[in-house]
């Protein structure tokens, strides 16, 4: 893993079309913005992390489709 | 509203499936307020409509994020990821990253509403709750 040292007010480049910008420092967090194209999807981890986990628990195979309940009106 | 099946294009694929890009969406025949959508391969997957369950449901989402599936946004359709458990009754949707679908081109995105306070997981049957399934 490259590591590398920033301030506030300084970016970083990655390939020629992701711009990392480094906002604000304030005690232990770090304020960061990121300028991509529109392909990339930029998540926090747990995030994304969450959503791959709840596709998962979500996929079913085709021949156990439940029956849901109709709501009544 | 889709009442006939639609083959989809996911752009890009669903996280956790991402070398999927094709599925059908169809409604399921016997209850109004549900879909399926499965992939030739597997797997499949139950979707509701947000309007079914979740009235006061908001995606607030940027121009630039409906790009890639084609869409202005009055052409947008929303479908949530249902989740069953072995008791039905206890289904889940997943609000926090909703599939918007452009129907008349066959393309779906799987969006996620950063900062919505929305999560994966909202009960689809509080018993206080009535629905009803236009």
């Amino acid at each position: 893993m490259l590591i590398l040292t920033r301030k506030a007010g300084q970016n970083l480049v990655i390939g020629d079309s992701i711009t990392v910008k480094i906002l604000e420092i304030k005690g232990d967090a770090v304020k960061i913005g990121i300028a991509a194209p529109k392909e990339v999807a930029v998540n926090r981890e747990e995030v994304y992390e969450a959503i791959r986990q709840a596709n998962r628990a979500a996929a079913l195979s085709h021949d156990e489709l439940p029956r849901l309940p109709v709501p009544k009106k | 509203m889709t009442r006939k099946s639609v083959t989809l294009k996911m752009i890009p694929g669903l996280l956790g499936f991402e070398e999927i890009s094709e599925y059908l969406l169809e409604p399921i025949a016997d209850n109004p307020c549900f879909f399926s959508m499965s992939a030739p391969a597997g797997p499949a997957f139950i979707l509701t409509k947000p309007a079914f369950f979740f009235p006061d449901y908001l995606v607030q989402v940027k121009r630039d994020e409906l790009a890639n599936i084609a869409l202005e946004e009055k052409e947008a359709e929303v479908y949530l990821l249902v989740t069953v458990p072995a008791k039905t009754a206890e289904a889940t949707a997943n609000l926090l990253a909703p599939l918007i679908v452009n129907t008349a081109q066959g393309l779906a995105s799987q969006l996620v509403l950063h900062q919505s306070g929305y999560t994966t997981k909202h009960f689809l049957f509080p018993p206080e709750q009535q629905r009803s399934c236009g």
